[in-house]
């Protein structure tokens, strides 16, 4: 179980989320939406323990995310937005380093990266020889992905993993999600690929200039705002008016 | 794309530079507090201003106009030789910029000069700071005009620009000649090789210090460019002596002709380079090359000194950055060629210095390197992917910081610690306790980089003016320090107190050890808030 009571966070003038209060019961795919800046990674740093929020609570397996950072870390897995890694060290020193500092034996890390390549069709030969900075932006992503769960995490909190994936590897890992949720990991999921939102995730989250504005299935969200697809749902309660027609106005005053 | 020079571009990316440097960095620090603005340019200002006093009051018992402009200029010109040289790598070779522009439509030479213009901007500011003193000093010299402030800061702009044109020309030309596969490595030892250059320049100027008076008629006038300069202060600011007027005319036609080189001539074998960098490497440069110790397993006592798993995987990671990362090696081998090499210079000048002493500037040295290392490794511009540090279940930064403090120790101090042993035994053996005091400090100077604030490697991106103003501080504090233990050790050995002495600090160092250990371990790893 994951609960939030009144979080918040400001970077001095800037509240980049109010209060929100959230509870997510283990095994549950949740996807977290916002437009940009509306305070999603900032959530999701928060509930990693990565960042310490300025108000309110935030328990993770019950385990308090300002007392106990450390031991929420060891529960939970993170796929970053960016996607960063360090380039210098081949694909299968990164892991090693990952599983490292996780706690995980040399031998065990070593037969779970060699699991998880096999997953992600990572040639072993290539994860151990190349440079991450020769990796291609989809091939880095897989390798970010496999480190988010090499140690087995009861939570995992995704910010945009389908970043530079080809179709195959999104669709492997729309698959993954969604048996590891079976499994019973919780899965938070960010992204602003609405359709693959709509797809995969069982209730839906949406957060707005830092305050919740939107929570429940989709069925329930279609019932609420009477729309039919996310996309219209989240145009609807987060988009500024008139977007059609600023786009045409834009596009005739460009043309010019 | 056009070659010719834009002049609207050139001023739109110097105006950018000019304020990416103000702000200090173009992307914020992951672990890093609130990051300072005007702070670290103040400090560096300040210390290079204090070196500019002391360099000028010494300089002003020289005997005439031009034996005070040349110390002046010697000092200006391998300090900034050296700053540029560990430096200008982070600018010249900044491949998320050459994201940015790569697709622009700019002519290699725009963007050239605007980063050689930014290089000379930091030089300038250095230079200026250093100058500022000897300029008002230099009027107490017997023979120079009150011209003479006005002169220097015209002939101290030449020089800047001339150590600026110096170092882009030599990056121009690896660009032009070496292969993109080996093109990351040789920048690196060429930068290597501009330090040790610059520190063979600061020899002469030791040697300058211990003569009356220099001549300007001698043959290494022609070679030394300190001189071309201050025969241009001479020229403007005191009775000219004969042969001033060529020395003068050789510092113009070598500032423009080596400006017009870099910035006309080599500017497309540069830009061609920075692709090449940028694109992703052939086959054969991909492959990682092995790092001593980071795969192969080290010998049963590194294993039981690396056993907390953290550490470890700290000390493998520091590793292969430091053999395998162009950027690293850019920015750390210039650093510890200049230390490494300074007490081998110490056996060719040949007043002051003699063999023993040339092996005690090795032990000095000893105690800048944990430093000079950790602060380079604190740099990187993969520094967004240490994010991962604070995702980890890690209570404290410390075992991150051991591992890397090991990493320097294993690959750089002991091997350092043993030749100076061996260096001192070989000259003078009875000598060789002299140096336990310092080698005793060792551990504790290699804890000092935490001290302060969390260390995370990797971590901070590249600021310009941090590298080489690390350097000159630790420098400075080190030399400073260093020479009192080693005063100290040298004169208890003559009263036989030493073998006390050593016991005394021994147990000292070995509580400040434990007590400075205990406080980065205690200090929980926290993001910027």
């Amino acid at each position: 179980m994951i609960r939030l009571r009144q979080l918040s966070k400001r970077f001095g003038e800037v509240e980049a989320v109010r209060g929100l209060d959230l509870e997510i019961p283990t095994g549950q795919l949740v996807g977290l939406l916002g437009p940009n800046g509306a305070g999603k990674s900032t959530t999701v740093k928060m509930l990693t323990g990565m960042l310490p929020p300025s108000a309110g609570t935030a328990e993770v397996f019950g385990l308090d995310v300002v007392r106990d950072p450390v031991a929420v870390k060891r529960l939970v897995g993170y796929v970053p937005e960016s996607g960063a890694v360090f380039e210098t060290l081949t694909g299968w020193e990164y892991l090693q380093l990952i599983a490292a500092l996780y706690g995980l034996s040399d031998g065990e890390a070593a037969a779970r990266i060699v699991r998880f390549a096999e997953f992600f069709e990572l040639a072993e030969a290539m994860l151990r020889s190349e440079l991450l900075a020769a990796y291609s932006k989809g091939m880095r992503q897989r390798v970010v992905i496999a480190a988010a769960l090499l140690h087995n995490p009861k939570a995992i909190f995704f910010d945009e993993p389908l970043n530079g994936l080809d179709a195959n590897a999104a669709l492997a890992f729309k698959t993954l999600i969604t048996s590891l949720a079976r499994e019973g990991k919780t899965i938070i999921y960010c992204s602003h690929l609405l359709d693959v939102v709509e797809r995969v995730c069982e209730r839906i989250v949406i957060i707005h200039e830092g305050r919740l504005i939107a929570d429940g299935s989709l069925a329930q969200l279609q019932e609420e705002t009477g729309e039919v697809s996310l996309e219209r749902i989240f145009n609807r309660l987060t988009a500024t008016e008139h977007l059609l027609a600023r786009a045409e106005e834009f596009a005739r005053v460009l043309a010019r | 794309m056009s070659h010719a020079l834009d002049l609207r571009q050139l001023r739109a990316l110097l105006r950018a530079y000019f304020r990416m440097s103000l702000r200090g960095k173009a992307v914020r620090a992951f672990y890093r507090r609130k990051p300072s603005k005007l702070g670290g340019a103040t400090a560096m200002v300040l210390l290079y201003a204090s070196m500019g006093t002391v360099a000028g009051f010494g300089a002003t018992g020289s005997h005439d106009p031009f034996s005070f402009a040349l110390v002046v200029h010697s000092l200006t010109f391998v300090m900034l030789g050296m700053s540029l040289a560990a430096e200008s790598g982070d600018l010249l070779f900044n491949l998320p910029e050459h994201d940015v522009l790569a697709h622009l439509p700019l002519a290699p030479r725009t963007i050239l000069l605007a980063k050689a213009a930014s290089l000379m901007g930091f030089a300038l500011l250095l230079g200026l700071a250093l100058n500022l003193p000897p300029m008002l000093l230099g009027l107490r010299v017997t023979g120079m005009r009150a011209t003479f402030p006005l002169v220097h800061l015209g002939t101290v702009v030449l020089l800047v620009a001339f150590t600026t044109a110096t170092v882009v020309f030599t990056y121009g030309l690896v660009g032009r000649f070496v292969d993109r596969n080996r093109f990351g490595s040789v920048a690196a030892w060429s930068q290597a090789g501009l330090s040790a250059a610059f520190l063979g320049f600061s020899q002469v100027l030791a040697h300058l210090l211990e003569l009356p008076r220099f001549r300007l008629d001698a043959a290494y006038a022609l070679v030394y460019p300190p001189a071309w300069f201050a025969a241009l202060d001479v020229l403007g600011a005191a009775v000219p002596p004969p042969r001033a007027v060529p020395l003068a005319l050789l510092a113009v036609a070598a500032t423009l002709g080596l400006g017009w080189m870099a910035v006309a001539r080599l500017a497309p074998g540069y830009a061609g380079a920075l692709a090449q960098l940028g694109e992703a490497p052939t086959r054969r440069a991909r492959r990682a090359r092995p790092s001593p110790g980071a795969e192969r397993a080290p010998g049963s006592l590194v294993r039981w000194w690396l056993r907390d798993p953290v550490e470890r995987a700290a000390f493998q990671l520091t590793a292969v950055y430091l053999w395998r990362d162009r950027e690293t090696k850019t920015r750390l081998y210039p650093s510890l060629g200049f230390f490494l090499l300074l007490p081998v210079a110490q056996l060719f000048s040949r007043a002051t210095y003699s063999l023993t002493a040339g092996a005690f500037v090795s032990v000095l040295i000893l105690g800048m390197l944990p430093s000079v290392i950790l602060e380079a490794l604190r740099t990187s511009s993969h520094h967004a992917a240490s994010e991962v540090f604070a995702a980890v279940p890690l209570g404290s930064a410390a075992p991150l910081f051991h591992g890397v403090r090991k990493a320097a120790i294993y690959y750089v101090i002991l091997p350092g610690t043993v030749i100076a042993l061996l260096w001192i035994a070989a000259t003078d053996a009875e000598k060789l306790p002299v140096a336990v005091p310092s080698l005793l400090a060792l551990p504790f100077l290699s804890l000092l980089p935490a001290a302060g604030r969390d260390y995370v490697p990797l971590s901070e991106p590249p600021t310009t003016g941090r590298q080489s103003t690390a350097n000159v501080v630790v420098g400075m504090l080190i030399t400073l320090v260093g020479a009192v233990v080693l005063a100290v050790a040298w004169a208890a050995q003559r009263v036989g107190f030493l073998p006390y002495l050593i016991a005394l600090e021994a147990v000292g160092m070995f509580v400040a050890c434990r007590l400075l250990g205990a406080h980065i371990r205690r200090r929980p790893l926290r993001r910027e808030a």
